[in-house]
């Protein structure tokens, strides 16, 4: 195991959701199968609708990725292992600061004096379930706490059980001679990944202390960070009656003190990105926390799974302690922004590729699979009408829970596309995608996929050459899978035929 | 093999197809004419019988041929699936099937309605149907439909799977 990811907070969970759909897209450097990527979420408001979101796409990933779909095809080539549990949660339920700092057992000594004059009465009555409520030094005093790295055990370990796993899966990548590169995001502006950024890499480095203080030319474990700037803001107005809550007016000046942090001490990490916007996106329904707090996906949430694909891919002697993009239009972020990803056979992956062949295999699977699948395997539907069902699916088990998470994934990954194209700020928008070609529309408080076919040739942006549906449908008939039946294989065959490659007809 | 080759040996196969169903068409509708000028007019000679009956089988492959080919044209070239129920083309072939067979049934008889050295007889037009209807479209369109469409014929399941 080599990829290690960790999302603090809210906003490092919608990096985690765009980090879920480039590694689907097969954007890590790893060859087919050989690395996995271990990602675990740290957020004390474990039902934060950006969270659930998220999650929800990373454990079908992790569900579906267990499909035959054979070797050598970038498809889904990196495996997954999600953290147990997979949300760490360091203030547990119902919990003040009081509770979690033991105020009672040091009340009228001189130290509860001192957390008396650092923390106000209500920062340290507010229940905890919901975050840090934008308060960077309530989390960073929790996660300090609860993280409790402790040296005894092999020399490395770290109290709670998905600590103890992430650091025995280092160990052994270390041991079994592999690099092991961690990588954490989330906000420096808000409560807990503000907090969690600076202290969980501080404590990650005390861990690894023995590794990460190799010279760099040897080194086997490096850190890295996505330090997610403010990129929007909600109404002042409203928060009435939640208590303590986060503030966007204070993002700025939590900005600052934050970068003043990162640039004068001594800071854990190997390597930062610091990714932000110049213009704050508006959010209309503000929220202290919990399922309500879900918010759509951001051009910025993408840049920052692209900074651990870049992070993930550069050579370890190479890697730069900031990095710096540009982008050529102001208006419109355009595929030709994106820098290519070196992969670890040395060949460099054009990042629009990867995404538009992924693209045109979920939008294909959505329409012209997922809605005859059930009535094809149940006999409603005649079979001699669908020939990819007769070579690849017929006597396979269409409704077990491989099939449905890859369905369910297919349609969280076309509610991101939607999300991140129809962002419009302030005259800026994302130009990767034709937003022409797919909508998806609330209907009985469901979410509605529609992919419009005849825009289906032209679903990328700046691609040359068409590829109808009718063309996928063809070259899916045409090839038969070597090794059998099965829905990995017949998902192997179907990206196949959606790759842009003209050679093939 | 590439789209455009399996197109060529396709066109090919229907060509090559047709002029074999002619010449089996021809030579065992050939052994029917003694009978069959047996039956009719004094008038009528075996081997005018044959000549005409040779015109009848040129003209039906003709005709088989075309019918075939617009089938080909029609599945390879001009209609497209964009929605999941475009799949499957069982009665467009199931229409051509048909049209096969009652071309074969029934042109033999106009045939002979216009040309009075051709007399037909039933046992023409069930061998025109057997090797016209039965095995030049329905076995070939097993073999050359096109892929997007290839189980549509019936059988085509259990031989191109």
């Amino acid at each position: 195991m080599s990829y290690y990811f960790i999302s603090i907070g809210g906003s490092g969970a919608k990096v985690m959701e765009s980090l879920t759909h480039l590694t689907a897209c097969g954007l890590l450097p790893n060859n087919f199968r050989e690395e996995k990527l271990f990602v675990m979420a740290i957020d004390p408001d474990i039902g934060n609708g950006n969270l659930k979101r998220s999650s929800a796409a990373l454990i079908a990933y992790n569900e579906f990725q267990k499909a035959d779909i054979g070797s050598d095809i970038p498809l889904f080539k990196t495996e997954t292992e999600l953290a147990s549990p997979f949300i760490w949660n360091p203030t547990e339920h119902d919990k003040k600061l009081d509770d979690i700092m033991s105020y009672q057992a040091y009340k009228g000594t001189p130290i509860g004096d001192l957390y008396e004059v650092l923390y106000t009465k209500d920062e340290r009555d507010t229940y905890l379930n919901e975050g840090f409520r934008g308060r960077p030094s309530i989390g960073a005093a929790v996660m300090a706490k609860k993280v409790g790295i402790s040296e005894e055990k092999n020399g490395l370990s770290m109290a709670d059980a998905p600590w103890d796993r992430f650091v025995n899966s280092v160990n052994l990548d270390v041991s079994s001679g592999k690099e092991a590169k961690i990588f954490l995001a989330g906000s420096v502006f808000g409560g807990t990944g503000a907090s969690g950024m600076p202290t969980i890499a501080r404590l990650l480095r005390h861990a690894f202390k023995s590794y990460v203080e190799t010279p760099i030319d040897n080194r086997k474990v490096v850190l890295g960070g996505a330090m997610v700037l403010p990129y929007f803001s909600f109404p002042s107005n409203a928060n009435a009656d939640t208590g303590i809550f986060a503030s966007s007016e204070n993002f700025l000046t939590n900005t600052k003190a934050a970068l003043k942090y990162y640039a004068l001490k001594d800071v854990a990490y190997d390597s930062m990105y610091f990714i932000g916007d110049s213009e704050l996106s508006s959010v209309k329904n503000f929220s202290v926390g919990a399922s309500t707090q879900l918010n759509d996906a951001h051009i910025v949430d993408f840049y920052g799974a692209m900074a651990a694909v870049d992070f993930f891919s550069a050579d370890i002697r190479e890697l730069k302690k900031y990095s710096f993009i540009s982008r050529s239009n102001q208006e419109r972020f355009i595929w030709s922004d994106l820098p290519g990803v070196k992969m670890k056979n040395g060949e460099t992956v054009n990042v629009k590729e990867r995404i538009a062949d992924f693209t045109r295999f979920i939008f294909f699977y959505l329409h012209m699979i997922k809605p005859v699948l059930k009535d094809l395997a149940s006999g409603k539907l005649s079979a001699y009408q669908y020939p990819w069902y007769i070579d690849y699916l017929k006597g396979v088990n269409v409704s077990d829970t491989i099939v449905r998470s890859f369905e369910d994934y297919a349609e969280s990954f076309t509610r991101y596309l939607w999300q991140l194209e129809n962002w419009e700020d302030k005259g800026r928008s994302v130009d990767f995608v034709n937003k022409d070609a797919f909508s998806v529309s609330k209907e009985d408080n469901n979410e509605k996929i529609y992919i419009h076919a005849d825009e289906f040739p032209r679903i990328i942006r700046e691609e040359a050459g068409e590829i109808s549906i009718n063309e996928v449908w063809t070259r899916l008939a045409e090839k038969k899978s070597p090794d059998g039946k099965g829905f990995g294989k017949f998902l192997r065959a179907l990206y196949n035929a959606c790759k842009n490659d003209r050679g093939a007809m | 093999m590439t789209r455009s080759t399996k197109t060529i040996v396709s066109v090919a196969g229907i060509v090559l197809g047709a002029m074999i169903a002619s010449l089996v068409t021809y030579y065992i509708g050939e052994s029917f004419g003694q009978s069959i000028v047996a039956g009719a007019t004094e008038k009528l000679k075996l081997n005018v019988w044959t000549d005409a009956y040779k015109s009848l089988v040129n003209v039906m492959t003709v005709l088989m041929m075309l019918i075939a080919f617009i089938y080909y044209v029609m599945l390879r070239f001009v209609s497209k699936v964009s929605s999941p129920n475009d799949g499957g083309k069982r009665g467009f072939w199931g229409i051509f099937l048909c049209l096969t067979i009652v071309v074969s049934l029934v042109f033999p008889f106009i045939f002979a309605a216009i040309n009075d050295d051709f007399v037909n007889s039933i046992k023409i037009s069930v061998l025109f149907t057997f090797v016209y209807g039965i095995v030049y479209f329905w076995l070939g369109s097993i073999f050359v439909t096109p892929d997007a469409y290839k189980y549509s014929p019936i059988g085509a399941t259990a031989v191109r799977k």
